[in-house]
């Protein structure tokens, strides 16, 4: 029995060892700088031009670089062409490249490279367009090496902004395994299920812009308990948590928040019972307490939000809309009473489980909606089956779900355009269409007028519920600086420094 | 030599049926996997480009009975989520999820084996009841909540210990073992629980035999006969233990590889279904049907081993 005690004391000391030996080595040699943080998806693509989730964006933004860039808020910057000229028209684009551009394989960047992008881009090489975003590009020239004429079929206000699209090194075929861009950072590795690791691109051409880090390890973690354990024990710099779980994270640790250009909704299906009726969707937009929702899901940490616009995007936010379904249980009353409803409903909500979020806002406009007799009823569904009857099929009454921001109001209002394959409220009005249509020719200060007004047309119709723009939260080590949120989902590493 | 060959068909039918029933749920599943990777911003005509390049284009029964076709060359066909050969995403798995086996089974038995023999021969005593009493709550305890708990305790506030990743053994075996104590841990508590009942329950029962009573009348010392007898003899039980602990380790613990961060079997299984990847989720039950007929047939070579007068059959 003794010697058996030993053996058990021995390997105890053994592990206590093996504890101690690893706790942070003394950096005696400099060791290089880097900096840890969290995603909550694995990257959808490694190619960019085949990749959609906002999550791999975030990262690859600094990876990749397309014509133009955009700046904290969301205004077109140089990138790699450092000017152009639009005509007259609006027809005729022409981009004057940086001469100085290399990409992360040490090949220069020519017009040949941006002629390549666009033709697989648009399909103009004969193949299947890759972005139906490009379908209006007729034609493709390159006059000199560092000049590309992009010409339209029709004038499109929103186009300048799309040419932040990656452009890619002409005839190298790897880049959904070994991906190659212009950006600060260079792609090393990417594990399934455990992280992508990025380097500082010592080449990059842009002086203001060169990382202060010399890489970053990009840890996919689906629990958001293990993102605040990680952050606490040491394995983190940095972690994007949901605003409750921030306050769990205690220590010597900064938090950022800010709104991120969401839009978490309600959705009600405009073409099914009882929601074809306006009044109803009136009446529901008077009972929901918006602000209390973000009390009791979000922690105060959202913004409210009066039509399907962020007051992110100051310039084109429509601020005249705030009171105009303050909450009021009486008239949501009258209005179901004049719709035949004074009997009360039953509705059925249909929520994403996988988004904890959504389910707990569910629970809260299920308590809300008692109020005026509507008895509603919450159906959990996969993601993937969500996808596919709510969101393609639109086989559903009601859902809850958050849109994320894009920089361009086009691309944020037209998805309630009438017969628009994703407008899954089936939301349908003439001059709402026609002004989103008008928009993309019109000037500056009249498209900024057009996109207010179709924020007062969307709240004036009660399309959807709108609830709030949940904030983004950012925790980070006390000493790492620089963290800077965009209006769209984008972690800008070249700005992040350790003190 | 025909119980191995009816061995090998009752696997290749199993293997069969289970392959037939994924691919019927699959059918019935809603859900289109371009769509589930790209999200709610896929642009049409690059959802209909990644569609080409996954060949989901072509009829399902026709990518399906490709997919059997493969299966006899050895190929076990492309992941749609990863966009990587199926086999190299398993075997990857496999290194974290077999790691993470063989480590919770060590501590399983370092903890089990001792503490029931220990519990056994003192069974009147005031620290057995207090050892029962642990024992029973750390089997009532679920692995996840140990889990946190134990991260907390040992990653969180001591640092001792790293709460999330995991490390090759080919990169540092120190650090492949640190990455691997505390989700070991959080699964060889519970497992260990079990095991200590087993072995108390055997250990006792074996010293009532008559071959002990005979043993010590030859004048034979406690510890000799203890070691030498009662506990050799009391082996059979443990060995059921761990083989079920093994085959259920080796199938992926998906709440604990998750609360760790580890991309093994568990994360594979999860992410293979939600986001409708056919082809992975058929090499992995594939490797999971595999599993457990060989965990068993392990387990009856070791009985043979351990009491001779077992033999296979």
């Amino acid at each position: 029995m003794k010697r058996q005690i030993g053996i058990i004391t021995a390997m105890t000391l053994a592990m206590t060892g093996m504890m101690t030996i690893s706790a942070p080595a003394l950096a005696e040699e400099e060791e290089p700088v880097i900096v840890r943080a969290s995603i909550g998806a694995e990257p959808d693509n490694l190619n960019p031009w085949m990749s959609a989730a906002t999550d791999t964006e975030a990262i690859f933004l600094n990876v990749f670089e397309g014509l133009v860039r955009f700046d904290e808020t969301g205004a077109v910057i140089p990138g790699l062409a450092e000017e152009w000229e639009i005509s007259d028209d609006g027809l005729t684009y022409t981009f004057h490249l940086r001469d100085d551009v290399t990409f992360h394989n040490g090949e220069q960047l020519t017009a040949e490279d941006v002629v390549y992008s666009y033709e697989t881009l648009s399909g103009l090489n004969g193949e299947d367009p890759i972005s139906s975003k490009f379908a209006t590009i007729t034609a493709i020239e390159a006059p000199d090496d560092f000049t590309v004429i992009l010409t339209l079929s029709e004038a499109n206000s929103a186009f300048l902004q799309l040419t932040r699209v990656a452009v890619l090194p002409e005839g190298y075929e790897e880049q959904s395994t070994a991906p190659v861009g212009t950006g600060p950072f260079a792609f090393v590795e990417y594990v399934p299920g455990q992280k992508m690791v990025l380097e500082k691109y010592e080449d990059y051409y842009d002086e203001e812009r060169m990382p202060q880090i010399d890489g970053a390890e990009i840890y996919i973690m689906t629990d958001e308990s293990a993102v605040v354990n990680a952050l606490q024990s040491g394995q983190l710099d940095l972690g994007t948590v949901y605003a409750d779980t921030a306050d769990y994270v205690i220590g010597d640790f900064e938090v950022y928040s800010s709104p991120q250009n969401m839009v978490q909704l309600f959705a009600l299906n405009n073409s099914v019972e009882p929601f074809d009726d306006v009044r109803v969707r009136q009446a529901f937009n008077y009972v929901i307490d918006k602000q209390q929702i973000i009390d009791l899901v979000f922690s105060g940490y959202a913004t409210e939000l009066y039509s399907n616009f962020s007051p992110v995007m100051a310039v084109y936010y429509n601020d005249e809309l705030t009171d105009y379904y303050a909450t009021d249980v009486e008239k949501a009353k009258e209005l179901m009473k004049e719709a035949g409803y004074e009997d009360g409903l039953e509705i059925t909500i249909t929520v994403p489980s996988n988004y904890q979020k959504h389910v707990d806002t569910a629970q809260v406009i299920v308590e809300q909606l008692k109020q005026i007799n509507v008895d509603a009823e919450i159906e959990l569904i996969e993601w993937g089956t969500w996808l596919e009857d709510v969101y393609t099929s639109f086989d559903y009454q009601t859902t809850i779900v958050g849109l994320t921001g894009k920089l361009d109001p086009n691309d944020i209002l037209a998805r309630y355009t009438t017969g628009f394959k994703r407008n899954f409220m089936e939301y349908s009005n003439e001059n709402f269409d026609k002004l989103i249509s008008d928009a993309l020719t019109a000037s500056e200060e009249e498209r900024v007028e057009m996109y207010k007004e179709c924020q007062k047309i969307l709240t004036e119709d009660a399309a959807a519920v709108w609830i709030s723009d949940p904030n983004q939260i950012v925790i980070t080590r006390s000493d790492l600086k620089g963290y800077t949120f965009y209006p769209v989902g984008f972690m800008d590493l070249s700005k992040l420094y350790f003190e | 030599m025909i119980f191995y060959l009816k061995k090998a068909a009752g696997l290749l039918v199993t293997l069969i049926l289970v392959s037939v029933i994924t691919f019927g749920v699959f059918q019935i599943l809603p859900g289109n996997p371009v769509y589930i990777i790209l999200g709610v911003d896929a642009d049409p005509a690059q959802a209909a480009a990644l569609e080409k390049a996954l060949g989901l284009d072509r009829p399902m029964a026709e990518r399906y009975l490709d997919w059997i076709a493969g299966l006899f060359r050895g190929d076990l066909g492309m992941s749609y989520r990863y966009q990587q050969p199926v086999s190299e995403l398993l075997s990857s798995a496999l290194e974290v999820t077999g790691s993470l086996a063989v480590v919770t089974l060590v501590l399983t038995v370092l903890i089990g084996v001792p503490v029931g023999i220990w519990l056994a021969g003192h069974s009147h005593k005031k620290y057995s009841v207090i050892v029962s009493m642990l024992s029973q709550v750390s089997l009532s305890v679920p692995g996840f909540c140990m889990a946190v708990f134990l991260s907390s305790v040992f990653a969180v506030s001591l640092r001792w210990l790293p709460s999330m990743g995991f490390v090759s053994w080919s990169d540092s075996p120190v650090e492949w073992l640190r990455s691997l104590l505390l989700p070991s841990l959080s699964l060889a508590l519970g497992s260990s629980s079990v095991l200590i009942r087993y072995v108390k329950v055997s250990v006792t029962n074996q010293q009532k035999q008559d071959y002990v009573r005979t043993a010590y009348s030859k004048g034979l010392k406690k510890t000799r006969v203890m070691y030498g007898h009662v506990v050799r003899n009391s082996l059979i039980p443990v060995i059921t233990i761990l083989g079920m602990t093994a085959a259920d380790i080796l199938g992926g613990s998906i709440i604990i590889e998750n609360v760790f961060s580890m991309p093994g079997i568990g994360r594979l299984i999860s992410v293979s279904i939600t986001s409708r990847d056919l082809p992975l989720l058929q090499g992995l039950t594939l490797y999971l049907a595999v599993i457990v007929v060989v965990c068993n047939f392990v387990v009856d070579l070791i009985y043979s081993v351990v009491d001779p007068r077992i033999r296979l059959k």
